[in-house]
């Protein structure tokens, strides 16, 4: 139901995501996140173009990736639907991610 | 009125079908498909509540009942647990413009049902939890 791939643009990770991320699959975006960052890589950029739906279960993992990261770098988003955006609206978080409207505009971002 | 039921076991793994059965009724009911994806979110969110926190994640602690109830006004999801008396909209509402640096991590479920929904209200009738969410026809 949810595919994650990851690739080194350059020095940022792009971990593009697609599918439908709830409570059950939550946690192997956390994970993919998690290990990045495990790996030292401290600027993200997520790209959520695929992904249709995403409930509280997801905002966790990428506020709690956010906050690991945020300092030494910083994680950012990328082409999220207008249900995601929704969902992110209401959280607030609209102002706390950068978000951007393209994969090559977050990725140029760094 | 037009009404249905489903009884899911209460495990993760069933709440894309409570989801769907509430997404066709929803339909039936004529709801648009932003309003449908709002349903779709607040079972979402309230079979995820129950799973975690009532029932602990355990397999074979409880049943989820779900009933879709439409008539003039309002399309009406009750969805009833076996869980411990617990009231979720009494929780304070966590705060959007809080700072990343105050976040908790979680706590958005409930605070989500109740932005997309029209009409949110706990029961408890001596046996079972119910949350009775509604959204206008």
């Amino acid at each position: 139901m949810l595919d994650v791939s990851i690739s080194m643009q350059g020095s940022v990770a792009l971990v593009e995501v697609s599918g439908r991320i709830d409570s059950m699959n939550a946690n192997q975006l956390g994970e993919a996140l998690s290990n990045e960052i495990e790996n030292g890589h401290m600027h993200m950029v997520l790209d959520l173009g695929g992904v249709d739906y995403m409930s509280s279960a997801g905002l966790r993992e990428i506020v709690s990736a956010l906050k690991k990261v945020r300092g030494p770098g910083d994680l950012r988003l990328a082409q999220p639907s207008s249900r995601v955006r929704e969902v992110l609206e209401m959280a607030g978080l609209d102002t706390i991610f950068q978000i951007f409207g393209t994969q090559a505009e977050a990725l140029g971002s760094f | 009125m037009i009404q249905n039921r489903l009884t899911i076991a209460g495990v993760l793994d069933q709440i894309p079908r409570a989801c769907e059965f509430v997404v066709n009724a929803a339909r039936q009911a004529g709801l648009n498909e932003e309003a449908v994806h709002h349903c779709y979110l607040a079972v979402d969110e309230t079979c995820t509540n129950i799973i975690e926190h009532a029932y602990g994640g355990q397999p074979d602690a409880g049943y989820i009942e779900l009933i879709c109830q439409t008539d003039s006004t309002f399309f009406t999801i009750t969805i009833k647990d076996d869980g411990p008396p617990f009231d979720p909209l009494a929780r304070p509402d966590p705060d959007p413009g809080e700072p990343l640096e105050a976040r908790k991590t979680g706590g958005w479920g409930i605070y989500f049902i109740k932005n997309v929904m029209d009409e949110v209200n706990y029961m408890h009738d001596g046996q079972r939890n119910s949350l009775v969410m509604k959204k206008k026809v």
